[in-house]
């Protein structure tokens, strides 16, 4: 199919031929005071309302119509003459004007007259945050670079544009700053962009998992973001960001595990309340990993580990239930995804309502007619919360998918199983890599200088170096030591 | 190839699940405590208590109370299938907290029935093992009104004794440690009743695995304070009849050492107490009235612990493990030539005293 699509047309009489059988596609013939000129232009692309008010009048008033008088009177920029039959159909189709006049048959005006058509600029919905910029990307490209180049405005500032999907034809920008991000790294998401060969690109969704060092594993790789200040923000860490045409989340990389529970905002909080949020954040998602699994494996085999005053309640909870623990859970787990999944399928305000009155009434009405503990409902409550504390919505649904073997491995061998989980997932953990670069640093391998901004983080007084792991050209963010010496206002 | 494996090895895993035996928590029947008593020469009577939640239900718990199950056998093995074959759910000894033997079994030799519960991966190894004056399956039977369960009663009664008064540290590891250990001995808590409650009376003193004498809570003291640093202690002296003084949160230590007298060895054994008088009958204290206690103190502990001592010695038993010191500071220890040495050793006693304060009243 495509290769029938993209059926070389050479000349342009034959171009505008096949572009005409679109219904879409206007020829016009206009007279003016000597001669006629023919304009060319899909209607549906091209800003009719500025064709109208500064196109067509300045027409009118020309001359004579050549072509090179005309290039010189339209009051717009990038008008250009040119006989590439490509050249003209790309930007027909980008809601480019086509003149021509009647002196030539291979040459053509082009006036770029596209529509922006743009929304507005809003708060973030995903990465919400109390503190700090309220802005979040949009559909266009053009205006998220803007964003981002507003708050970088230095010439190492770089952008290189590439093409990606044979049909879509998305445009995809990849954003560093010369000097200070590893040219690997850039090099390394430029190729890994230019040999995507795929069809059809929507969303930097589509070329975030195309372009990650492994696309079996659960865990993303890259960070998404749909904030212009984060971005900037880990441009002058070092990293590489990539901006998609229609689409209003930006993905950066390289990343490490712990980066993906780090929300914005502890860049704006005091450092030592971020950095006990992340360390709580940390602990809330290896609760929702582990909670319902070790109930499952301490309850099915290990009874010698629940303490003495633990086992009347637990025992009580569960003497009405007719299933085994494992069943329980199953369906408890099970109920919670299908609020989360209801929740999110439905408009916001009925999805709140099925969230807040399902909860309670499944949940009560579950206990009541006996079919699962009360505790149980409170750890898989539980552990559904701490799941959602992830600042990345993507890797929230990795914590939840990884709940499942785990609580099967709980009950095929117990505690050992939900072990042995364990071992794999960090075997698993351990072996991932980000554009290259290992993804459970600073952890493994252990680096002690980039701890200063992943469990916690330390004050920017101590940020005066790049993350090791990302060897940026230049290392140093300030010197400390000039940095230290506090002047007094008179001196 | 690899393929091939793994699939293999997912479903011998799908498979093989039916293979490990689940013991979901509400169908067994925990035991809590158990008790042994003597029948005759060879047979013995074992009770188990296991809790039960009659009424009880989610929302409202209700009181526990306890139900025994009692079987009358030869060996631990036997009794066990007899037990099975009257109780409704599978008996399981994972929360098994407290065993208590009687006084006349402990008299002849306990050791076989503590062996199965140390061979037993699913019992802990803090699980306390006691000493019971009387019958134990009546004890077990009984419903005490301060606590209707009556394993949790016992259990928690010597945990509370060992952590906040005079009890040395006591379980089956400890015992079995004692047991085994050359030069040394294994003492048990020795309970008892008093009215409708269950008492702590004192120590029961064994040799080897049989029972031979008790101590009581007084010495008990002296006995914790030998063995073990701790600083919960509670003393009592007197001065002359309406004079008499409690000293309550006394840290005690000893260290031993050794030297040879004429080609025997002597160990001596330094107590060092310290406190504060939490009680004091007479209308004032002041600093000599202090100095006078803290003499008073030093020498009536010299003098009570040295009797102790020269009980265990009378007895020729070893339960403060002074054979063990006195091994860990000899190169080629000899167990029997120590046996003919033990009950004449001579064993000096130095006690140093400190009484922090008064309390805070002036």
């Amino acid at each position: 199919m495509a290769q029938k699509q993209q059926k070389k047309v050479t000349d342009l009489p034959s171009l505008l031929l096949e572009l005409g059988k679109s219904a879409d596609f206007i020829h016009e013939t206009m007279r003016l005071h000597k001669g006629k000129i023919d304009l060319y232009y899909f209607k549906t692309l091209v800003d009719l309302s500025l064709m109208k008010k500064d196109f067509l009048p300045n027409i009118k008033k020309t001359e004579s119509p050549s072509l090179y008088d005309l290039e010189m009177t339209l009051p717009f920029n990038q008008v250009e003459v040119s006989s590439d039959v490509q050249l003209i159909e790309t930007k027909l189709l980008q809601g480019c004007v086509c003149i021509q006049t009647h002196d030539s048959n291979v040459e053509a005006i082009i006036v770029p007259l596209e529509d922006d058509n743009l929304r507005d600029i809003t708060v973030p919905e995903v990465e919400f945050s109390v503190i700090g910029p309220k802005q979040a990307f949009i559909e266009h490209l053009r205006t998220n670079i803007q964003l981002i180049r507003i708050r970088l405005p230095i010439k190492e500032f770089k952008v290189i544009e590439l093409q990606v999907g044979t049909l879509t034809k998305t445009k995809v920008a990849l954003l560093y700053l010369d000097g200070i991000a590893d040219m690997e790294n850039v090099n390394t998401m430029k190729q890994r962009i230019e040999d995507i060969d795929f069809d059809h690109i929507d969303d930097s969704s589509y070329i975030n998992q195309m372009i990650e060092d492994s696309s079996m594993s659960p865990f993303p790789q890259l960070i998404d973001t749909e904030r212009p200040d984060r971005v900037s923000a880990v441009l002058s860490e070092g990293k590489v960001a990539v901006l998609v045409d229609g689409s209003p989340t930006a993905i950066t990389g390289p990343t490490t595990f712990i980066e993906f529970f780090s929300a914005f905002d502890d860049y704006f909080s005091r450092w030592h309340v971020s950095s006990i949020i992340r360390i709580i954040r940390l602990f809330a998602v290896t609760f929702s990993i582990f909670a319902t699994a070790i109930y499952v494996a301490v309850l099915t085999y290990h009874s010698q580990l629940i303490p003495r005053d633990l086992l009347a309640t637990l025992i009580q909870s569960r003497e009405a239930i007719p299933f085994p623990p494992i069943i329980e859970a199953v369906f408890l787990e099970l109920t919670i995804e299908l609020l989360r999944e209801a929740g999110a399928r439905l408009p916001t305000k009925v999805g709140q309502t099925i969230g807040i009155v399902g909860g309670i009434v499944i949940g009560t009405a579950a206990v009541e007619a006996g079919l699962t503990s009360n505790i149980l409902l409170i750890i898989v409550a539980l552990a559904a919360l701490a799941s959602f504390t992830t600042p990345i919505y993507r890797i929230g649904n990795t914590i939840r998918l990884l709940r499942f073997p785990f609580l099967f491995l709980a009950q095929l061998w117990g505690l050992i199983g939900v072990f042995i989980g364990f071992g794999f997932l960090m075997v698993h953990l351990l072996g991932l890599t980000s554009l290259g670069r290992p993804y459970l640093e600073p952890i493994f391998p252990p680096r002690l200088a980039d701890f200063k901004d992943s469990v916690i983080r330390l004050p920017f007084s101590m940020q005066n170096k790049r993350p090791e792991q990302l060897r940026t050209g230049n290392s140093t963010r300030f010197n400390k030591k000039k940095a230290k010496a506090h002047h007094d206002i008179d001196e | 190839m690899k393929r091939i494996k793994v699939v293999s090895f997912l479903f011998s895993m799908l498979f093989l699940m039916g293979c490990v035996p689940t013991e979901v928590i509400d169908e067994l029947q925990l035991i809590h405590a158990a008790g042994y008593d003597y029948i005759d020469g060879e047979q013995v009577e074992a009770t188990v208590s296991v809790p039960s939640y009659k009424g009880a239900n989610q929302k409202n718990p209700g009181v526990i109370e306890s139900e025994t199950i009692s079987a009358i056998g030869n060996t631990s093995k036997d009794i066990r299938s007899q037990m099975d074959s009257k109780s409704p759910k599978k008996l399981e000894n994972s929360k098994l907290a407290s065993v208590l033997y009687s006084r006349k079994l402990s008299e002849g030799g306990i050791f076989e029935l503590i062996d199965t519960f140390s061979r037993d991966p699913s019992v802990g190894q803090r699980m306390l093992l006691l000493v019971y004056e009387g019958n134990t399956r009546s004890l077990l039977e009984s419903h005490l009104t301060i606590e209707p369960e009556i394993s949790r009663y016992i259990t928690e009664l010597v945990e509370q004794n060992t952590e906040y008064t005079d009890l040395p540290k006591t379980n089956i590891h400890v015992f079995l440690y004692r047991y085994h250990q050359e030069g040394m001995d294994p003492f048990l808590p020795f309970l008892g009743m008093s009215e409708d409650k269950l008492q702590v009376k004192g120590l029961a003193i064994f040799k080897g695995d049989k029972m031979v004498s008790t101590i009581s809570m007084d010495e008990s003291f002296l006995f914790k304070a030998l063995v073990e640093t701790f600083s919960t202690g509670t003393y009592e002296i007197q001065l002359d009849k309406e004079d008499y003084a409690t000293f309550m949160n006394l840290k005690a230590r000893t260290k031993y050492s050794l030297h040879y007298e004429v080609g025997l060895p002597v160990l001596t054994a330094k107590v060092k107490a310290e406190g504060a008088l939490s009680e004091y009958s007479g209308k004032t204290l002041d600093e000599n009235k202090i100095q006078e206690f803290q003499v008073k103190l030093k020498e009536e502990l010299k003098t009570e612990i040295e009797q102790l001592v020269k009980k265990f010695q009378e007895l020729d038993v070893d339960p403060l493990g002074l054979g063990f010191q006195v091994k860990t500071r000899t190169r080629d220890w000899d167990m029997d030539r120590w046996a003919s040495l033990y009950p004449d050793l001579k064993v000096n006693v130095e006690v140093e005293t400190t009484i922090t304060h008064g309390g805070i009243s002036e």
